[in-house]
């Protein structure tokens, strides 16, 4: 297994492992995205997070990855702290999986990754709030187009 | 489809014990409970002022021989729920087949885990074995713990039955939540989102308590609508006694967003065929949240149905595009209000097709009536209206799960557009995954647990918008309705909602209607209309 997929495999273990350890057992068992969804986003999205890591470290390509991992945490039974921290669990993986990145700035690199994993986080919850507007304007859509109908406004 | 594993992490149990029956109310996760005047206007034990999140949930003093008495009743009257109680193996087949699960990662969101949350208590109290040896037999004490504990984990089971599916001997634990809701209300333990609308509908005839007059008012206000749209006078008649059809559609489709648009195609439908029906004021709601909370409050709710059909003089009834609705309508009616021998075999008086599936409520699925016609070919649709979606479909779990509903709203919708494609086949008709949101969860303050529970949905639907560019998911339950929208906005952008009948009336080509600008948005149509 190479290096970046050995790095891969720990960090999703880690991840995992703020489940309680049942998130690693659904990983494990299952290869299907819509019989294991949480286990495939998190491996789809942490393995390109390690390409990042080892690579060109891509601002988008980060944000979108964790866009989609912390859609997840942030509204499941877990702590800031626990949604956010795996992501430091790469420091100790990546010095002894690939001690060869000397002199390239991993530290750097994980605080970038820690940084934007933290933004998106905060960005769902913020998401929240809109989501529950929206859906309570909905609720009395008659209403408004009614109220729009007799100004002469489109809806 | 599935991609190729980075990891294999060692399987492990659930830490914890599962006998542990305390849980954490934390924001988000759970509804709200009923105040008083909900329990007052409803005829319900224990009004009182209380939250999920209270120490002291002020239950009756006599609260455990109350519940103790309602299981003992309840298993001497079900012989499911007996069953229910004896026959799990815990094979382990139903486990991962809960959306809640899959979208949470808690186990005692696995169905059987769930259920043993009452079973456990069952043996306790009802076996020998678990009179015996207690814990060592499975069996726990019931506790204000364990009243607590149900409350959680029942009011996130939305009922949906997707694991009865999977079990090898049909343990439905949709079934089981039914029943641990009852006897949770036995004793005043019920959500306010659920006991509202309950008790609106049971004095005012809907959910939202609209009065008959602001009822009238919407109808008119579609009827101008429809006059903008189509330069047809499309009249909705109310309470028109003597009509051959009673038409009811669940309440959102006239006071929310996107349902609304359902109803105009609806109408135009019904226009265009010339049916002679009505609405009425007082069955204004085909919605029952009573199926949420107890058999004796669902039936109570249902009974306005058969009692307007009566009442009116009609032959037969036409149901509109809701879930839970057609659960109450297919399932419970008949034994609980009927016979509705006062009514007559539906006939669609368009194509003489006797619906003899309905032979015994009396009453017809609209998606049923509307593939007849175009089966008959009695209505012409032009599907390039609906050109700028590419649809795909979301079986709502109560039509497809608990009526066999699947063929239907795809017949309607492969006419009435020209891009459609299917979810995976583990997602959609008997399998489909819930919205996460359905048997009263659909509330505000339970949003992350609805996103939760909705994930698996929108993991598929995201599917099929990265492989075809979907755009649009269509769906026959007016809870679907108010709930997607919400999921998709989180979960998948771009992704919008709508009944079969919006697109129906989109894509309807009517007798004498002008050139079509818009559709029942009122959006610019994305080419110009070649015909009048
Ligand atoms: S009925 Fe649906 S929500 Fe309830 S346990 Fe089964 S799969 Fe989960
Ligand atoms: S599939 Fe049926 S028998 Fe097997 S664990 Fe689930 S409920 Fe029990």
């Amino acid at each position: 297994m190479s290096v970046p997929a050995t790095v891969a495999e720990r960090w999703l273990a880690a991840a995992a492992a703020a489940y309680g350890g049942l998130i690693a057992e659904h990983a494990a068992t299952w290869r299907d995205p819509f019989r294991n969804p949480i286990g495939h986003t998190l491996r789809r999205n942490l393995a390109a997070l390690v390409r990042e890591f080892f690579g060109a470290m891509d601002e988008a390509s980060i944000d979108a990855a964790f866009a989609e991992i912390m859609a997840l945490r942030s509204i499941q039974d877990l702590s800031v702290e626990r949604a956010v921290g795996f992501v430091f669990t790469l420091r100790d993986i990546a010095r002894e999986q690939a001690p060869q990145m000397q002199g390239v700035d991993a530290d750097g690199r994980i605080d970038r990754l820690a940084l934007s994993a933290f933004r998106q986080y905060l960005a769902c919850r913020e998401r929240l709030a809109e989501l529950k507007l929206n859906e309570q304007l909905r609720a009395i859509g008659v209403a408004r187009r009614r109220a729009a109908h007799s100004r002469g406004a489109p809806a | 489809m599935a991609d190729k594993p980075a990891i294999d992490i060692e399987l492990k149990a659930p830490k914890g014990d599962w006998r542990d029956a305390r849980v954490e109310f934390r924001k988000g996760t759970f509804s709200n409970a009923s105040p008083p005047k909900d329990l007052v206007h409803l005829g319900l034990p224990n009004p009182r002022k209380w939250q999920p999140t209270d120490l002291d949930w002020q239950l009756p003093p006599d609260w455990k021989r109350i519940l103790l008495e309602g299981m003992k009743d309840r298993l001497a009257r079900y012989r499911s729920f007996r069953l229910f109680m004896d026959v799990c193996v815990r094979c382990g087949a139903c486990a991962d087949k809960c959306h809640f699960y899959l979208g949470s990662g808690d186990p005692k969101n696995m169905p059987f885990a769930r259920a043993e949350l009452i079973r456990s208590v069952y043996r306790r109290y009802f076996t020998l074995s678990g009179r015996l040896f207690g814990s060592l037999a499975g069996a726990r004490e019931l506790t204000e713990d364990v009243v607590k504990e149900w409350f959680y984990y029942f009011y996130q089971c939305t009922e949906c039955r997707r694991c009865s599916i999977y079990c090898p001997f049909g343990i439905d634990t949709a079934e089981i939540t039914m029943i641990v809701r009852e006897l949770l209300s036995l004793i005043g333990v019920s959500t306010h989102w659920i006991t509202e609308p309950a008790g609106n509908c049971y004095r005012v005839g809907n959910h939202l308590g609209i009065a008959p007059h602001a009822f009238k008012d919407s109808l008119e206000f579609a009827r101008d609508e429809l006059r903008d749209i189509t330069g047809l006078d499309i009249e909705i008649p109310i309470n028109r006694k003597g009509a051959e059809v009673l038409f009811v559609m669940p309440s959102a489709d006239y006071f929310a967003t996107p349902h609304y648009y359902t109803l105009l195609g609806y109408m135009m439908l019904f226009h265009e065929i010339g049916l002679d029906f009505t609405v009425s004021a007082y069955a204004s709601e085909g919605g029952n949240f009573g199926l949420f909370h107890s058999n004796d409050l669902m039936k109570r709710l249902n009974a306005k149905i058969y009692a307007e059909a009566k009442r009116l003089g009609v032959k037969w009834i036409l149901g509109g595009e809701c879930g839970h609705m057609w659960r109450v309508l297919h399932q419970y009616m008949d034994t609980m209000n009927g016979p509705a021998d006062f009514l007559e075999m539906p006939v669609s008086p368009v194509t003489g097709t006797r619906f003899e599936n309905a032979a015994s409520t009396k009453m017809v699925h609209v998606c049923e009536f509307t593939a007849d016609l175009l089966y008959h070919g009695k209505i012409k649709l032009d599907p390039s209206r609906n050109d700028e979606y590419v649809v795909t479909y979301h079986d709502s779990c109560n039509p497809a799960r608990g009526m066999g509903l699947l063929e239907e709203p795809r017949y309607v919708l492969r006419r009435a557009c020209n891009h459609f494609h299917e979810m995976p086949a583990k997602t959609i008709r008997e399998y489909t995954f819930c919205c996460g949101s359905g048997a009263g969860l659909g509330n505000d303050e339970n949003m992350e647990m609805r996103l939760r529970g909705g994930f698996p949905r929108a993991n598929a639907v995201r599917h099929v918008r990265e492989e075809h560019g979907v755009n649009l998911l269509a769906c026959i339950c007016a809870i679907d309705k108010a709930t997607l929208p919400t999921l998709m906005d989180y979960w998948v952008p771009g992704v919008q909602v709508a009944g079969v009948h919006e697109l129906l009336g989109n894509a309807l080509v009517m007798t004498g209607e002008k050139q079509r600008a818009t559709n029942l948005r009122g959006e610019p149509l994305a080419k110009e209309e070649v015909h009048a």
